[in-house]
C-alpha cells in the first residue's frame, strides 16, 4: 500500500508503540501487564510495520533469521534462568532461593528473576506475532 | 541450600533437555547436526531415566517442588517405580524410532519440515514425561495440551490434504476432551481446595460422602475426556485418519506412546485422586469392563473391512486399548500387572508392524492390502518382519504379545471372571483374520512361482526393526527381564 | 560298471545301509545289552552318559534339524545332491544319538529345566514314551528325506519346503519332549505354523483352502490347550506333568470342561471326529514327502498329547476314585469308534487315492485312540490298553509313511490321483508295488506284519475291557471287528485299482528310473516285516518298561502284551474272519456299487457349523443395511456345490464392508455428536451410582 499519509504517521508513532512495550515488560512484576502482554504490543508494532510497508521491508528489517533467535533464544532464556536454581542448590525455577537478588519491592531491578523471565518471554512472543502474520501475507503483493 | 542425592534432579534435567534440543533445533542450519544432537540428546536421556528408574527401586519414591514453593500450592513432581519405569519405557521406544526415522523421515516428509519435525517430537517427549511425572492436576493438564499440540503438528508435517484433514480433526476432538478434563478438574478443584494430587485424595476421603455427585461429575468429565484422547471405542473417531496419513515414524509413535500416556493417566487419577474406594463405589470396574469389551469387538469388527494397511493398523489399535482397559479393569495387582506389560508389548509389536507398513507405503507405494499381492518376494525382509508383528499381535507363543495374553488371562482367573477370557480368544482369533489376508497374499498368492530377492534396507532402519524384534522375543521368553519394574510400578500405583 | 560317487543315488543307497547296520546294532543291543560290554562300547556308553547328563541334550536334538534347516536356506547355489545329503547326514547324527541314549532313559526320565524363560520355566523331558516317539520321528524324517529328494525335482519353492521341513521336524521333537503343559502348548503353536506352510506348498487354490482350514482348526486347537492352560494353572499351581488327579478331582465340572479342552486341542492335530475336518483336505494337496510325515509322526502329536494329559491329569495314583474317569474313559472309547468307522466308510467311497489314505488316517488314529480310552477305563488293568495304543501309533507311522510314499511315486510318474484312470501298474513299478502290498498287508492286519501284532493287542485289551467292565463294550468288540473289516476292504480296493487291471493307455509310455526311492521304501518295509515277525520286541524293550513306570498293574500289562500268543489258532482264525468279511465286503460293492453312495449336502459337517454362522451373518447385515443386495442367504441348491465356505467368507467379507461403508464415516463425522452422547450418559450414569450410595 502506498499511502504516504499512513507511512509517515507510523514511522512516527512506532517507536513509541515499541517504548511502550519495552515499558509494560519491564515493569511486569510491578505492574499489571508483564512479558506476555509487553510482547504482544511489541509484535502488535511490528505488525503494523508489515502492514504499512509490506513484506519485502519487514523482512529487511526483521529477518527470518532474527526471528528465529528470538523464539528459541527467549525460551531458552527462559529455561536456563530455571536451570539456574539448580546450579546454586535449590530447585528449579527457584527465585529468592537461587540467589537472586531481591531488592527492594516497587523498584524495577526487584523481585529475583522475573523480570529476566519477562524480557525473555517479551521477545519470544513479539517475534512469535510477528512470524505468524508473515506466514500469512507471505503471498501478497505489498 | 536444601541437600538432596544430586540424582534427584534427573527428572527436571530430562525434561529441560528436551525443551533445549526443541528450540536449539531450528537454530542449527545443518540438517545433519540437528538429527545428531537429537540422538545423542534421547540416547542421554534413556540412560538417564534407566538411572533414575534403578535409584526409585533402591531409594524409594522422591519427589521434586519446582520453584521451592509449597507442595499445596507449587508444581510438585512425583518420581516413584510407576512413572520411573513408564519415562524409561517412552523414552528408550522413541529414541529406537528417533534412530529408524533418521533414514525414513527422508522419504516420507518434505525436507523443510525435518527440523520442525523433530522439534515438535521434541516438545513432545517432554510433555509425555511431564505427564507421566507431575502430581499436580493443573500442571497435568498443561502438559496434555502441548502433547495434543504438538501431536497436531507431528500428524500434519507430511504436508498432504489428507494430513491437514485428520490433523484438524484429531485437534477439534483433542480440544472437545481438553475442555472436559478441565472441566473436570474444575469441579474437583471446587471441592477439595488443592491442585496437588496427594492433597486432594486426601481430602476427598472425607469430603466424597459428602458430595458424592460431585466427585462423581468430575471423575465423569475426566474419564470422558481421557477416553477420547485414548481412543476408546466409541470416542476413537480421530484415530484412523491420524494414525494412518501421518509419516511412518510418526504413526509409530502415535500408536505406540501417545495413546497408553493417556490410559496411564487415566490409571494414575483412578488410583491416586480417586481412591479404589470411590471408584468400586461408582461403579466404575463394570462401566470400564463393558467399554473395554465394546472397543475389543467393534474394533477388530472395523479393522476387518478396511482396505488400506495402516487404516486396518489403526482400528487395530482401537481393540488394543480394549485389551489394556480390560487388564485395569479387574483393578487388581495382577491386572495392573498384566495391563503394564500389555501397553510394553503392544508399543513394540504395533510400533514394528507400522515401521514395516510404512517402509511398503513409502518406497514401494503399497498402501492397499490389495496391493500386497506378490510382494512378500520382493520386499521379502520387510514383509518377514510384518509377519513377526502379526504373531505378536494374535499371541503366538515365543512372542511378548502370548506372554501378555497370558498373564492378563491369570489376572482373570484370580479374581474368577474367567469369562472375561472369551473376549481374549474370540478378539484374538478376529486379530489373526485380519492380518491374515495380507501375509497371505505377499507370500502364498496363488501360482506364484517367483523366487525371494533380498531388498536392502538402510541400516538404521534395520537395525531399529532387528532390535523391535529382538526384545518382542526376548520380553515373549524371558518376561522376566521386565516384570520385576512393572510389579513394583503396580505396587507404587496401588499402595499409595 | 562306473560308479558315479557324486549321485546322490549311491549316497544315500551308502547311508541306508549305515542306518540298516545302525538299527541292527541296535536291535542286537536291545536284545541282548551284554554283547556290547567290550571296552570298544565304553566310548559310547560314555558319550551317551555325557549327553545325558548335559543340560543340552535336547537342544542337540532340536537344533541339528533346525541348523540344517537353516544352511538348506543359505546355501541355495550348490548341488541338489549337496544340499539334501547335508540334510540326511545330520539325520543320521540325530538318529544315532537317539539310540545311544536308550540305556539312560531306560533308567529313568531325563529332564531339562530352564526356570527363568516364559517366567513360569520351560521344561523338556525324554521319558521311556516320549524316546519311542523321538526315535520313530528320527527313523521316519531320515527315510522320508531321502525319498523327498526325488519326490521335489519337480516342485517349485524346493528350499522353502526344505527349511519348514525342518524346522517341522524340530518343532515335532520338541513336542515329544516337552516337560510341561506350557512348553507342550509352545511347540504345537510353532508345530502348526511350520506344517501350515508344507500344507500350502503348492499354492493352488485347493492348497490355499486346505491349508487355511488347517491353519485355523490349528489355531482354534491351540487356544483350547490355552484355556486349559489357564484353568488348570490356579487349580494345580503349575504347569507341570504331575500327578494333578488328586487337586483335579476335587474341582467338579471344571475337570470335565478341561478334559474336553484338551480333547478339542488335541485330537483336532490327532484328526479324531469331529475336528478332523481338515485332514482329507490337507493330505492331498501336500506333496507326498509331508503328506507322509503329516499322517506318519504329527498326527501322533495330538496322540502324544492326549495320552500325557490324560495320564498326568486324570489317571490316580493309586488307583483310587475312578468314576470321572470311566465317564470319560467310556465317552472316548465311543467317539474313537465312530472315528474309526467313519474313516473307514469314508475311504471306501474315495475314488482319489490319496484321499482314500487320510480317511484311513483317520480310522487308524480311531484305533489308537480306542486303546487309550480303554486304559481309561479299564484303570489298573489298562496296560495293554496303552500298549496297544502306542504300539499301533508305531506301527501306523511306519505303514501310512510308506503308503504315502508309493503312491507319491505313482503319482509322479502318472501325474493322476484318481484311482478309476490307473491300473496294472505292477507290471511297470514292480518295487513299489511289493512294498505297497508289504504295506497294505499291514495295516489289513495280516499275521507276520507288524499291523496284525497291534490290533490283537488291541483287540485283547478291548475284550478285557468287556470281560472286567461292562459288557456294553462287546458292542466296541464287534464294532471294532467291523473297522477291522473296513480296513481289509478299502486296501483291497485301492491296491486292485491301481495295481491290478489293465493298463490304461495313457499310461504306456511311462518309465520309473528314480532309483534312490528303493531303499528307503525297502527297507521300511522290512521293517514292517521284521516287527510282524517278532512281535513282541517293540513291547519288551519300550513299551512294557515304560508302563512299568506308570501306575498299572505290572502282571496284567505283561498279561496284555507279552503273554498273547500271537500265532496261536485263535487269533489266526478271527483274523481269517475279518479278511472273509473285507473280501466279502468288496465283492458286494464291487457288485452292487455302495462304494458310490452319494450322501445329502447337508450332512457335511462343515455345513452344520458353517450354514448357522453364515445365517448369522446374514441376519446381522440384514440388520444394519436393509437394502443390500449383495448377497441372499445362501439356498440348499447353493450349497450342493459345496461352496458354503464361501459363501461364510463372502458374507463375512460383505459384513464388514457394509459396516464401514455405512458406519465408517458417519462415525468420522459425527465425532462431537458421540462426544456429547457419551459425556451425557456417562455423567448421568456415574451421578446415579453416586446418589445411589
Amino acid at each position: 500500500m502506498d499511502n504516504r499519509l499512513l507511512k509517515t504517521m507510523v514511522q512516527l508513532l512506532l517507536p513509541f508503540i515499541q517504548l511502550y512495550g519495552v515499558f509494560i515488560i519491564l515493569h511486569g512484576h510491578i505492574t499489571p501487564g508483564g512479558g506476555f502482554s509487553g510482547g504482544a504490543i511489541l509484535g502488535a508494532s511490528l505488525i503494523l510495520y508489515g502492514l504499512t510497508f509490506g513484506h519485502q521491508e519487514t523482512e529487511a528489517i526483521f529477518p527470518e533469521k532474527v526471528s528465529a533467535w528470538a523464539e528459541s533464544g527467549g525460551a531458552m532464556m527462559y529455561v536456563l534462568l530455571g536451570l539456574f536454581g539448580l546450579i546454586f542448590g535449590a530447585s528449579f525455577l527457584s527465585n529468592l532461593t537461587a540467589g537472586f537478588a531481591a531488592g527492594t519491592p516497587g523498584q524495577i531491578l526487584s523481585g529475583g528473576f522475573i523480570p529476566l523471565l519477562m524480557i525473555a518471554i517479551g521477545i519470544k512472543v513479539g517475534s512469535t506475532l510477528m512470524t505468524l502474520f508473515s506466514a500469512l501475507i507471505e503471498g501478497e503483493p505489498s | 541450600m536444601i541437600p538432596f542425592s544430586w540424582l534427584e534432579l534427573f527428572p527436571v534435567l530430562q525434561m529441560s533437555l528436551l525443551v533445549l534440543m526443541a528450540l536449539a533445533g531450528p537454530l542449527i542450519p545443518s540438517k545433519g547436526v540437528v538429527k545428531g544432537m537429537h540422538l545423542v540428546g534421547l540416547t542421554l536421556l534413556t540412560i538417564s531415566a534407566f538411572i533414575v528408574l534403578n535409584y526409585t527401586h533402591t531409594s524409594g519414591p522422591f519427589a521434586f517442588q519446582m520453584g521451592g514453593y509449597e507442595r499445596n500450592i507449587g508444581i510438585e513432581l512425583l518420581i516413584d517405580s510407576f512413572s520411573a519405569f513408564f519415562a524409561f519405557f517412552v523414552l528408550f521406544f522413541v529414541t529406537l524410532i528417533h534412530l529408524f526415522s533418521m533414514t525414513s523421515l527422508n522419504l516420507d516428509t518434505p525436507a523443510s519440515q525435518h527440523t520442525a519435525y523433530y522439534s515438535l517430537l521434541s516438545l513432545m517427549y517432554f510433555s509425555m514425561i511431564g505427564i507421566l511425572y507431575s502430581n499436580d492436576l493443573f500442571n497435568m493438564y498443561v502438559f496434555i495440551e502441548i502433547l495434543s499440540l504438538s501431536a497436531c503438528g507431528i500428524i500434519s508435517v507430511s504436508r498432504k490434504k489428507q494430513n491437514y484433514m485428520a490433523a484438524f480433526r484429531y485437534l477439534m476432538m483433542n480440544t472437545l476432551a481438553s475442555i472436559s478434563v478441565m472441566f473436570g478438574i474444575a469441579l474437583i478443584y471446587m471441592l477439595t481446595g488443592s491442585l496437588n494430587v496427594s492433597i486432594m485424595a486426601e481430602r476427598l476421603v472425607e469430603l466424597y460422602p459428602m458430595y458424592p455427585v460431585n466427585v462423581s461429575l468430575s471423575l465423569g468429565f475426566i474419564g470422558v475426556g481421557l477416553a477420547i484422547k485414548s481412543a476408546i471405542f466409541p470416542f476413537h473417531v480421530w484415530l484412523p485418519d491420524a494414525h494412518s496419513s501421518a509419516n511412518t515414524s510418526a504413526s509409530a509413535i502415535l500408536s505406540g506412546v501417545i495413546i497408553k500416556i493417556y490410559l496411564l493417566t487415566l490409571i494414575k487419577l483412578l488410583y491416586r485422586l480417586f481412591t479404589l474406594d470411590v471408584v468400586i463405589d461408582l461403579r466404575i470396574p463394570v462401566v470400564m469392563v463393558v467399554l473395554a469389551g465394546v472397543a475389543m469387538l467393534m474394533g477388530s469388527a472395523f479393522a476387518l473391512g478396511q482396505k488400506e494397511i495402516k487404516r486396518m493398523l489403526a482400528y487395530s489399535t482401537v481393540s488394543q486399548v480394549g485389551y489394556i482397559l480390560l487388564g485395569f479393569s479387574i483393578f487388581t495387582w495382577g491386572g495392573l500387572v498384566a495391563a503394564f506389560f500389555y501397553i510394553v508389548s503392544h508399543a513394540f509389536v504395533k510400533g514394528l508392524l507400522f515401521l514395516t507398513a510404512g517402509m511398503a507405503k513409502s518406497i514401494h507405494g503399497i498402501k492397499s492390502i490389495k496391493a500386497t499381492e506378490g510382494i512378500g518376494y520382493k520386499i521379502p525382509l520387510t514383509m518377514m518382519l510384518f509377519t513377526v508383528g502379526a504373531m505378536g499381535m494374535v499371541g503366538i507363543p515365543g512372542t511378548s504379545g502370548f506372554m501378555a495374553k497370558l498373564q492378563l488371562s491369570l489376572a482373570f482367573m484370580e479374581v474368577s471372571r474367567g469369562y472375561l477370557r472369551s473376549f481374549l480368544i474370540i478378539s484374538g482369533v478376529i486379530n489373526a483374520l485380519y492380518f491374515f489376508p495380507i501375509i497371505m497374499n505377499s507370500f502364498f498368492q496363488e501360482d506364484n512361482k517367483e523366487v525371494f530377492k533380498l531388498e536392502k534396507i538402510p541400516f538404521a532402519m534395520g537395525f531399529t526393526l532387528l532390535m523391535f524384534v529382538g526384545i518382542i522375543f526376548a520380553l515373549g521368553l524371558f518376561p522376566g527381564l521386565l516384570l520385576p519394574y512393572l510389579e513394583a510400578a503396580a505396587m507404587s500405583l496401588m499402595g499409595s | 560298471m562306473k560308479l558315479n560317487f557324486r549321485s546322490f543315488t549311491l549316497q544315500s543307497f551308502f547311508l541306508s545301509l549305515l542306518s540298516l547296520f545302525m538299527m541292527g546294532s541296535f536291535v542286537a543291543f536291545l536284545i541282548n545289552p551284554s554283547l556290547f560290554d567290550g571296552p570298544f562300547f565304553d566310548g559310547f556308553r560314555a558319550t551317551a552318559d555325557f549327553l545325558s547328563a548335559s543340560r543340552f541334550l535336547p537342544f542337540i536334538i532340536l537344533g541339528m534339524p533346525t541348523l540344517s534347516g537353516f544352511l538348506r536356506l543359505i546355501f541355495n547355489q550348490s548341488s541338489l545332491t549337496l544340499k539334501d545329503e547335508i540334510l540326511l547326514i545330520t539325520d543320521i547324527l540325530i538318529i544315532a544319538i537317539i539310540m545311544m541314549i536308550y540305556p539312560n532313559v531306560l533308567a529313568g526320565p531325563l529332564r531339562f529345566e530352564f526356570n527363568s524363560v516364559f517366567n513360569f520355566g520351560f521344561s523338556l523331558q525324554i521319558n521311556m514314551l516320549s524316546y519311542i516317539f523321538i526315535l520313530l520321528a528320527a527313523i521316519l524324517w531320515f527315510f522320508v528325506m531321502m525319498y523327498a529328494h526325488e519326490y521335489m525335482k519337480k516342485e517349485n519353492h524346493t528350499r522353502r519346503f526344505y527349511v519348514f521341513l525342518s524346522l517341522s521336524y524340530a518343532s515335532t521333537m520338541g513336542i515329544f519332549m516337552a516337560g510341561d503343559l506350557l512348553t507342550l502348548f509352545f511347540l504345537y503353536e510353532l508345530m502348526t505354523l511350520f506344517t501350515y506352510i508344507l500344507v500350502l506348498h503348492n499354492q493352488t487354490k485347493n492348497a490355499i483352502e486346505a491349508g487355511t482350514e488347517y491353519l485355523f482348526l490349528g489355531i482354534l486347537g491351540g487356544f483350547s490347550i490355552f484355556i486349559a492352560l489357564t484353568l488348570i494353572y490356579p487349580i494345580t499351581g503349575s504347569f507341570a506333568f504331575v500327578g494333578a488327579h488328586d487337586l483335579l478331582a476335587s474341582e467338579g465340572p471344571a475337570k470335565y470342561f478341561i478334559a474336553l479342552l484338551l480333547f478339542m486341542g488335541f485330537g483336532m492335530k490327532a484328526g479324531m471326529v469331529p475336528l478332523h475336518v481338515w485332514l482329507p483336505k490337507a493330505h492331498p494337496v501336500a506333496p507326498a514327502p509331508a503328506s507322509s510325515l503329516l499322517s506318519g509322526i504329527m498326527i501322533k502329536v495330538g496322540v502324544f498329547g492326549l495320552i500325557q494329559s490324560f495320564i498326568y491329569f486324570y489317571l490316580p495314583d493309586p488307583f483310587t476314585s475312578r468314576q470321572g474317569l470311566q465317564l470319560l474313559g467310556s465317552i472316548l472309547i465311543w467317539l474313537s469308534l465312530i472315528t474309526m468307522l467313519f474313516g473307514a466308510f469314508f475311504a471306501f467311497m474315495q475314488v482319489d487315492f490319496k484321499r482314500l489314505l487320510a480317511y484311513s488316517s483317520i480310522s487308524q488314529i480311531g484305533f489308537v485312540v480306542l486303546g487309550i480310552g480303554v486304559a481309561m477305563v479299564q484303570g489298573e488293568k489298562g496296560g495293554p490298553g496303552l500298549a496297544g495304543a502306542i504300539m499301533h501309533g508305531f506301527n501306523h507311522a511306519l505303514f501310512k509313511s510308506l503308503l504315502f510314499m508309493v503312491v507319491g511315486m505313482v503319482y509322479i510318474k502318472t501325474h493322476e490321483i484318481d484311482m478309476r484312470k490307473l491300473g496294472g501298474l505292477r507290471k511297470k513299478m514292480p518295487i513299489t508295488f511289493v512294498v505297497s502290498l508289504i504295506a497294505s498287508l499291514s495295516i489289513m492286519g495280516m499275521p507276520l506284519f507288524n499291523g496284525f501284532v497291534s490290533k490283537t493287542v488291541l483287540h485283547h485289551a478291548i475284550a478285557d475291557a468287556a470281560k472286567y467292565q461292562s459288557s456294553a463294550y462287546l458292542w466296541a468288540e464287534g464294532l471294532f471287528i467291523l473297522a477291522s473289516v473296513g480296513t481289509v476292504a478299502y486296501f483291497i480296493k485301492m491296491n486292485k485299482m491301481v495295481f491290478f487291471g489293465d493298463l490304461p493307455p495313457a499310461l504306456e509310455g511311462i518309465t520309473f528310473k528314480a532309483r534312490s526311492v528303493y531303499a528307503p521304501m525297502i527297507l521300511m518295509a522290512l521293517s514292517l516285516f521284521l516287527l510282524g515277525v517278532f512281535p513282541r520286541f517293540l513291547s519288551e524293550t519300550m513299551i512294557v518298561p515304560y508302563l512299568q513306570t506308570l501306575s498299572f498293574d505290572p502282571e496284567f500289562t505283561v498279561y496284555g502284551t507279552l503273554n498273547i500268543a500271537f500265532f496261536g489258532a485263535s487269533e489266526l482264525w478271527l483274523i481269517l474272519g475279518i479278511w472273509a468279511g473285507g473280501i466279502g465286503v468288496y465283492v458286494l460293492s464291487m457288485k452292487y456299487k455302495w462304494d458310490q453312495v452319494k450322501f445329502p449336502p447337508w450332512l457335511h459337517l462343515e455345513y452344520l457349523i458353517l450354514f448357522p454362522l453364515s445365517a448369522l451373518m446374514h441376519g446381522l447385515l440384514n440388520l444394519i443395511d436393509k437394502d443390500h443386495d449383495v448377497m441372499d442367504l445362501p439356498t440348499y441348491q447353493s450349497y450342493q456345490v459345496r461352496n458354503y465356505k464361501r459363501t461364510f467368507k463372502d458374507h463375512l467379507v460383505a459384513f464388514t464392508d457394509t459396516l464401514n461403508r455405512k458406519y465408517e464415516s458417519l462415525f468420522i463425522k459425527s465425532d462431537a455428536l458421540i462426544y456429547a452422547i457419551g459425556l451425557t450418559l456417562m455423567v448421568i450414569v456415574l451421578s446415579i451410582f453416586a446418589i445411589l450410595n
